[in-house]
């Protein structure tokens, strides 16, 4: 059997790419307030592991539907030989261009899709619909009416009435913000049309939701991975030992701060396209450091060597040349030697550290001063950098395919702060988290742990956000 | 597709993925679009992340030869150096058994330098391992712990591995460049995986060391007359008290399987008699020869539960260590996440087949000086028709254009109606017969897009009414019925730009009624 299709049809401008462009999340289709956007069917099969499971078709509204309504009526035989009238139709007018949009609207209708027809309730019902609903009543099809108010609902019940003498069921749905349990409801109403329908389009609800839980999954990794890759990234910059380090600091914190917004900028990005918004533009006001005094200093050696590595080798290396004169006095130096030796060679590291800093091995310096930028310390600076996500998500994850403009996450402190308070057994247990992650090195094990938990922590953050309640308050599950 | 879709990567895997990777990014989105939806089909819903991955990389492989013959290189790279390494332990496991076990019948075997040679001394070999499989962050907490694992790392026999690949030809060379730290930018993010691949041959050679050292024991037991003793300089003065306290070593040593073979324990008797001195060294009879011969049992356990089992322990916990670090390399590789997440959407496709055909339209751009009311007019409107049901009285507009006839067409009114106004107007004649003169006004609702049928109307009027009688179009907006309030200035715009498609100069779109009225 055949995948169930639906044909979006309408009155110009109410709406019909909208709600195609929000059930197929797909922000490519075109969408203005100029009558005849969209010129020709098109197909959206909606696929689960290449399965179609149904389709839906995007149509170019009702233009000339009185004088289409003329020539059936001119024709009509007959209730009975109505649908096949309007399949003749179809065939008679098929390339002509009078009746293009009219004939590009019927085409999938005549071949066995359901009806959706989509009206504005932000404005009047009006005479020059009848014939539309005359037409479409004709085809014989299982039909559906949804309205869409676009704008101010001011109009939606008398829609509701006019409408439902015409078609059987009735929905109203602002397809723009439709959140996704109302977008689902609708395409369950979609297989209702008719029995055979019903299986597979509430498989791909199913499919549907097992995917946006997929997306929430995928999203909190996203972020999870950002904070760890914020939470331990540090600029660097290797100096001559009597180099003044001021001059550095100013670079190092501005490569730091660039830094720490890429990688915020890149999971964001990674975010919306989680959620098919790949190029979508943001509104978001920029991070700010929370903290500006991360410049510290250390010296280093060549082969990565740290002065406390060069007294431990060397005072090794001094304890064994002792145990040679102990051995050959036979023990009876009562381990003298070891102990001299070793605090010798201990005392030439210590001293000897900086001399090699000086040395130069093929004209580069054998040491020097390291300055080091990071990594923030602050307790506070994974926490906001997760709500900004979380906000960030959620603006996304309720945003519809079919909103056009900017993406606008306000994330003030304000908002950030009303996010809602976290658990005091939730706080302690992210703080844990994150001070495992600033610990861990990437491609560890304990690395991937503690992103593992990280994200499920976030998982579960950005279901509260969402409103969805939390079945585990005050902390992570126990592993 | 892929034959099989397996959940472990093995070195070879994470090499080539992280090359299969490199060489997807100049690729099309497109290209790769389709590849991952090809690939979705053959993941399980739930599949982990790693999975997903080693899925892609097949059917990268079978779509992609230069990447399936550099997986095939870095396999047959690891198998021989896997191979070389075991054949080099098994020479010198060999080697040192034979050496060992030098007996020319002149003396004896010296069962403390077989063990001290066989067992003890690769034994020790265990702690730089241990060392060198500290955790990093262990490590770091102990002074020159990273120093010290260095050096260990040094003197592993996995080291061995890269002298090998000396010998390799060059294609096989790079296929490793990934595990011989070549790929510096990357060194960090492999370093677990290459520490890992170094333990694991060095436990691999040390096994095979052991395995050797064993067999060679048998064999040498089983094919050649060996007489055994021991001897040392550290003596108590007492020959009995010193055999006793070398029969409480041997029981000790064979306390793990005293119970299940208690022959392989050499007696105080045997040991007793196999004590040689080599300043006094008596020739060996024939029958204590075969007495002597009896410490091959615990000499050839000994190295099996302490020389082999060990090290066949180590080898398997290297191995998970490697296969561990493998997977957190496979998951912490630039791009998998996202590959991973990319296959997993494609799963589920909702997008168009087709592109959108016909050039994308600019939107209407706001003109202010256009939306401002135009000077008033005065025209002589001698008609206003109502299109398609615009909710306004008719005394409204017979209020609004004095002197005008007021008629209905389109909406509910069927379109030979609608000629007919037409005819009627461009006869000049109102409704009751009555010659007039003057423009035409139409009102619409400003909500709705002007249709083509709108198109169509306006042109039969003009055929009818003929050129240089000013067509009016008045948009009007949802509270209409008051006053004739305008449409909103973007519906206005929207009716004035469509209308100006038509080149009529003759017809205009107004904003306000007040503009054509006296």
């Amino acid at each position: 059997m055949s995948a169930p299709a639906f044909a979006i049809v309408g009155h110009p401008n109410k709406g019909k790419s909208s709600l195609v462009a929000t059930l197929a999340r797909d922000a490519s289709v075109r969408i203005g307030p100029e009558p005849g956007t969209t010129v020709h069917a098109r197909e959206f099969p909606m696929r689960v592991g290449g399965k179609v499971l149904y389709t839906l078709v995007d149509t170019p509204g009702f233009q000339r539907a009185r004088a289409a309504l003329d020539w059936l009526k001119a024709h009509d035989t007959g209730a009975a030989s109505r649908p096949a009238l309007v399949e003749r139709f179809v065939r008679e007018h098929e390339g002509e261009e009078r009746f293009r949009n009219e004939c590009e609207l019927l085409r999938p209708v005549v071949a066995g899709a359901g009806l959706i027809y989509v009206v504005d309730g932000a404005t009047p019902y009006g005479p020059e619909y009848d014939a539309e609903m005359e037409i479409l009543r004709w085809t014989g099809q299982p039909s559906l009416a949804v309205i869409n108010p676009i704008g101010v609902p001011r109009f939606v019940e008398p829609w509701r009435l006019a409408l439902e003498q015409f078609f059987r069921v009735v929905r109203v749905l602002d397809v723009q913000q439709a959140p996704f349990e109302q977008q689902l409801e609708l395409l369950r109403a979609f297989g209702q049309m008719r029995e055979s329908w019903r299986r597979p389009v509430e498989e791909a609800v199913a499919a549907l939701i097992e995917n946006r839980a997929r997306q929430d999954d995928d999203a909190a990794r996203v972020i999870a991975e950002m904070i760890a890759e914020a939470l331990t990234h540090r600029e660097t910059k290797d100096i001559a030992k009597d180099e003044d380090p001021t001059r550095h600091s100013a670079s190092l914190e501005n490569n730091y701060n660039r830094r720490i917004r890429q990688f915020e900028a890149r999971a964001r990005r990674e975010v919306e396209a989680i959620y098919g918004f790949d190029e979508v533009d943001r509104e978001e006001v920029d991070m700010t450091l929370l903290e500006t005094d991360l410049l510290s200093r250390e010296s280093w050696l060549a082969f990565g060597l740290k002065r406390r590595d060069l007294v431990v080798v060397s005072a090794t290396g001094g304890a064994i040349a002792g145990g040679v004169v102990d051995s050959a006095l036979l023990g009876a130096s009562f381990l003298v030697g070891s102990v001299v030796g070793g605090v010798i060679g201990g005392a030439l590291g210590y001293f000897s550290s900086d001399k090699l800093a000086d040395l130069k091995l093929l004209r580069q310096p054998m040491g020097g001063v390291r300055l080091r930028f990071g990594p923030s310390r602050n307790v506070q600076f994974p926490f906001v950098l997760l709500r900004r996500a979380v906000l960030h998500h959620a603006v996304v994850a309720a945003r519809t395919h079919a909103q056009r403009g900017a993406l606008k996450v306000e994330s003030s402190s304000e908002r950030l702060r009303l996010m809602g308070d976290l658990s005091a057994g939730r706080t302690r247990e992210l703080a844990r988290l994150f001070e495992r992650l600033r610990r861990s090195e990437p491609g560890t094990e304990s690395r991937a742990a503690a992103l593992s938990y990280l994200t499920e922590a976030i998982s579960q953050l950005m279901s509260a956000e969402a409103g969805i309640p939390d079945e585990n308050p005050e902390g992570l599950r126990e592993r | 597709m892929p034959t099989s879709v397996h959940s472990q990567p093995d070195i070879a895997d994470v090499v080539v993925l992280a090359r299969a990777l490199e060489r997807d990014e100049g690729r099309p989105p497109g290209e790769l679009r389709a590849r991952e939806r090809r690939v979705a089909h053959s993941v399980p819903p739930d599949g982990a992340p790693e999975s997903v991955a080693l899925a892609w990389l097949e059917v990268v492989k079978d779509e992609d030869e230069a990447v399936r013959a550099l997986h095939q290189r870095a396999e047959t790279a690891v198998h021989l150096t896997g191979f070389f390494i075991v054949l080099a332990g098994m020479l010198l496991g060999w080697g040192a058994t034979l050496a060992a076990f030098y007996f020319d019948g002149s003396g004896r075997v010296n069962a403390v330098s077989v063990l001290a040679l066989l067992v003890v001394l690769p034994g020790l070999m265990i702690l730089p391992f241990g060392l060198a499989a500290l955790p990093p962050p262990v490590m770091r907490r102990i002074p020159g712990g990273g120093v010290l694992a260095g050096l260990a790392r040094v003197f592993s026999p996995g080291r061995l591995a890269p002298l090998f690949w000396r010998i390799f030809p060059g294609d096989l060379r790079d296929a490793l460049a990934l595990l011989s730290g070549r790929l510096g930018k990357q060194r960090q993010l492999y370093a677990a995986l290459q520490k890992w691949a170094l333990l694991r041959w060095s436990q691999m050679f040390a096994v095979a060391f052991q395995i050797t050292a064993l067999v060679a024991c048998v064999v040498l037991v089983v094919f050649t007359d060996l007489a055994f003793g021991w001897s040392t300089t550290l003596t108590t003065g007492d020959p009995a008290e010193d055999a006793r306290r070398a029969h409480r070593i041997t029981s000790a040593i064979t306390a793990p399987w005293n119970w299940a073979v208690e022959d392989a324990r050499p007696s105080l008797e045997l040991i007793e008699e196999s004590r040689y001195y080599r300043a006094a060294s008596e020739p060996v009879s024939r029958e204590q020869a075969a007495r002597l011969g009896g410490w091959w049992r615990f000499i050839a356990l000994t190295i099996a539960v302490y020389g082999v089992l060990p090290r066949v322990l180590l080898l398997a916990f290297a191995r998970s260590r490697l296969r561990a670090a493998a997977r957190a390399a496979v998951l912490d590789a630039p791009g998998v996440s996202a590959l991973s997440r990319r296959i997993h959407r494609a799963r589920i496709e909702t997008h168009a087949v087709e592109a959108e055909t016909g050039a994308e339209r600019a939107p209407v751009a706001p003109d202010a000086a256009a939306d401002a009311a135009s000077p008033a007019i005065a025209r002589d409107i001698r008609a206003v028709i109502n299109w398609s049901g615009v909710p306004v009285g008719a005394d409204v507009l017979t209020t609004a254009f004095r002197g005008a006839g007021v008629f209905a067409a389109g909406g509910a009114a069927a379109v030979h109606d609608d000629l007919a106004l037409a005819r009627q107007l461009g006869a000049n004649v109102d409704g009751a017969g009555s010659e007039t003169r003057g423009d035409v006004l139409i009102v619409v609702k400003g909500w709705e897009p002007p249709l083509l049928e709108f198109g169509d109307f306006l042109k039969t009027l003009r055929g009818a009414v003929g050129r240089g009688t000013m067509i009016l179009v008045l948009p009007l907006g949802l509270d209409a019925g008051v006053a004739l309030a305008p449409a909103a200035p973007a519906q206005f715009r929207l009716w004035r730009d469509k209308l100006a498609a038509s080149g009529d100069p003759w017809l205009r779109v107004i904003a306000s009624h007040a503009e054509v009225s006296a």
